[in-house]
């Protein structure tokens, strides 16, 4: 091995492939469908909005409604003059709910007279009526001085991994198909442009010219560096373009560097078994379906043998370390699962890259 | 202008003086012998020219020689270094003109220089030196996809140029140039010669064997069936005629080697009948049916 033959091919190849139309395409597709998702798609789950009409009687009620609905929903506040002002803007759909408050409510509440609060409620609203009755009792209990008769706490609690739409819940849409076009990216540097730029190489014949001094192991560790530099550059360009940042660096770039190491070793014994790299160019996209699908599909797909034969393709770990390193929580559990099968799989494409390089000159 | 080489090359006085020194060297693919126990020498300095048909066994012998094939048995060192266990030591030594035109086509002329001048630890002044020399200069920086054949290949002989290799083997070198550019890169390879450089050539082509080489040897299925400088062979193999015009106007071909032809032509002498006369040497095509049994 020479770290001078290495580094003369890399230069060569990393200025020579994008030249190639097959190459620059394999690098461009992904990158144009991560910018699409990240329009199509929005992470926040949006709040719903909710027009409340009420008497102007000086209440501090709608105000502390608000107040106490901010979380869940957006209310908008419009004072009436009258219960039938209130009643038409509802009757026209114009409002959810309406709030008929009589004069001197709130110092009646606090005196504790009970008196009367008309509550008017549209057909249909957008929030759930009793979301909004709820929050009316609460904040009427408030002012009139009523202490809350418990300390309440609330929290989501997820369902299994793989039961449910969680994923998307827990990241956003958005996030989510960036990273599924991010493995997109890495797939298809490493089973297409890679060996494409090993395929041309041989069947141009300058192979023979460059393993006149450079051994077989110097191209490849060279081509192999020429793709892992394509996805750093490719992976910081999406990130930046996104405008997204892993929470856990180390998890999300162990993840992509550890599948890219993968793939490309992948994609080197797939440039050795095609004769030419259009050959290649033109299966590559079959190949490339089963290896970049799990991306896509890891969040929703139950268990059972598809599911477990979707497990073992190292794009569904890889995506799975990026989803918990660019959320920097560990929506999907035994992160060591992922990393083992990760290593695993490059183990495999490596020995048999040194097996098939061992051959060539006998 | 190219002239016969092998009336000026010194054979070799001692084994110093062998580069290539091949002994019972075989390559075996399954039950076909592509290579069958040959052995020969090639002197430094010497332009040695490989005859043969196609799957006679001429890139097998090269690929062996340069490395990229493991021999069956047999064994062959250049410049005193055995090709399997000094290959590292040899590589940087010698280089190889390929049958195909193997350029990096996107690259620019220098480009595909100056990767190869860095492979070799080759400074990059080299490069403008060999630009200059196969008179590439004004093209340099031009893609090599927009050359033409004579230009590619005149670049493919800079690039095994480029660590001054004192063996250089050519496969095919002329193969698909115009008449023109394939004299140029004879000259080329003549002049190379003379400045010390050793030449192993496959060729299809016999004028060209025989106005380069010092020494030629012909493969047949394998086998190594003739090596010696093409005047021997030709004096050997080839048949001597004459060609006779008598005062009668008739032309008659006569064979020197006949004792009757011989007899005759000394009648025609005597009697003052002949109004010229044409001797003819053999060629080496005629050399190589002799000895292969069919044509090349």
């Amino acid at each position: 091995m020479s770290f001078r033959n290495i580094k003369a091919i890399y230069r060569k190849d990393l200025i020579d492939a994008v030249k190639d139309a097959r190459v620059l395409l394999a690098l461009i597709v992904p990158f144009g469908i991560a910018i699409l998702y990240n329009f199509m798609f929005d992470d926040e789950q949006p709040i719903p909005e909710s027009t409340v009409v009420y008497t102007e009687v000086g209440s501090e009620l709608p105000e502390r409604l608000r107040d106490a609905l901010e979380d869940s929903v957006d209310l908008e506040l419009e004072p009436v003059e009258s219960e039938a002002a209130v009643r038409e803007r509802i009757e026209d759909e114009d409002a959810d709910m309406g709030l008929v408050i009589p004069e001197g409510f709130d110092d009646m509440v606090a005196a504790g007279e009970r008196p009367p609060l008309g509550l008017l409620f549209r057909d249909s609203t957008g929030v759930p009526v009793n979301t909004l009755t709820g929050s009316v009792d609460l904040v009427v209990r408030q002012m009139a001085g009523a202490q809350e008769p418990v300390m309440m706490s609330a929290e989501i609690v997820s369902p299994p991994e793989g039961s449910g739409p969680t994923l998307f819940d827990d990241l956003g849409l958005r996030l989510y198909f960036v990273l599924a076009a991010m493995m997109m990216l890495i797939g298809m540097v490493g089973v297409l442009a890679v060996p494409i730029i090993l395929a041309e190489e041989a069947e141009k014949k300058t192979l023979e010219a460059l393993t006149l001094i450079a051994s077989y192991l110097d191209v490849v560790i060279a081509k192999a560096l020429v793709g892992l530099t394509y996805l750093v550059l490719g992976v910081g360009l999406l990130l930046g373009l996104t405008q997204t940042w892993p929470q856990d660096p180390l998890i999300f770039f162990s993840g992509i560097v550890l599948l890219g190491i993968g793939l490309v070793g992948f994609g080197l014994l797939l440039g050795g078994l095609f004769k030419s790299a259009n050959q290649l160019n033109n299966w590559g996209g079959l190949i490339l379906m089963p290896i970049i699908a799990p991306a896509f599909i890891i969040g929703v797909w139950g268990p059972g043998v598809l599911g477990y034969i979707i497990e073992a393709i190292p794009v569904a770990q890889g995506m799975k370390l990026a989803v918990n390193g660019i959320s920097g929580e560990a929506i999907f559990a035994n992160m060591w699962v992922s990393y083992l099968i990760l290593v695993a799989w490059i183990v495999i494409f490596y020995a048999a890259l040194v097996f098939r390089l061992s051959r060539l000159r006998s | 202008m190219v002239q016969s080489t092998a009336e000026t090359f010194d054979p070799a006085k001692d084994s110093s003086d062998v580069m290539i020194d091949v002994r019972n060297l075989s390559r075996h693919f399954g039950d076909v012998r592509a290579v069958d126990d040959i052995s020969f020498t090639v002197q430094r300095g010497e332009i040695f020219s490989f005859l043969g048909h196609n799957g006679a066994g001429k890139t097998t012998t090269i690929r062996m020689l340069t490395g990229r094939s493991l021999p069956t048995s047999g064994s062959a060192t250049i410049d005193g270094m055995d090709i399997v266990s000094d290959l590292k030591n040899i590589l940087p030594i010698i280089n190889v003109v390929p049958e195909d035109q193997n350029l990096y086509e996107r690259l620019s002329g220098r480009a595909n220089l100056e990767l190869f001048a860095e492979l070799y630890g080759v400074d990059s002044s080299r490069v403008d030196e060999l630009l200059a020399r196969v008179d590439l200069e004004e093209p340099a920086s031009r893609a090599t996809k927009t050359y033409s054949s004579g230009m590619k290949q005149r670049l493919i002989i800079a690039r095994a140029l480029i660590n001054n290799p004192r063996l250089l083997f050519l496969d095919e070198p002329t193969r698909g140039l115009d008449p023109a550019s394939a004299k140029e890169l004879r000259d080329m390879i003549a002049e190379l010669s003379e400045n010390g450089t050793t030449v192993f050539l496959t060729t299809h082509l016999m004028e060209e064997a025989d106005d380069l080489s010092h020494r030629v040897a012909f493969i047949s299925n394998g086998k190594l069936i003739a090596v010696d400088t093409p005047r021997e062979l030709k004096l050997q193999h080839g048949e001597r005629t004459a060609e006779v015009l008598l005062d009668d106007r008739s032309e008659h071909i006569i064979s020197l080697n006949d004792p009757d032809d011989a007899r005759q032509l000394s009648e025609w002498m005597s009697s003052g009948r002949v109004l010229s006369m044409h001797s003819r040497e053999g060629t080496l095509e005629d050399v190589f049916i002799a000895v292969a049994g069919r044509p090349l």
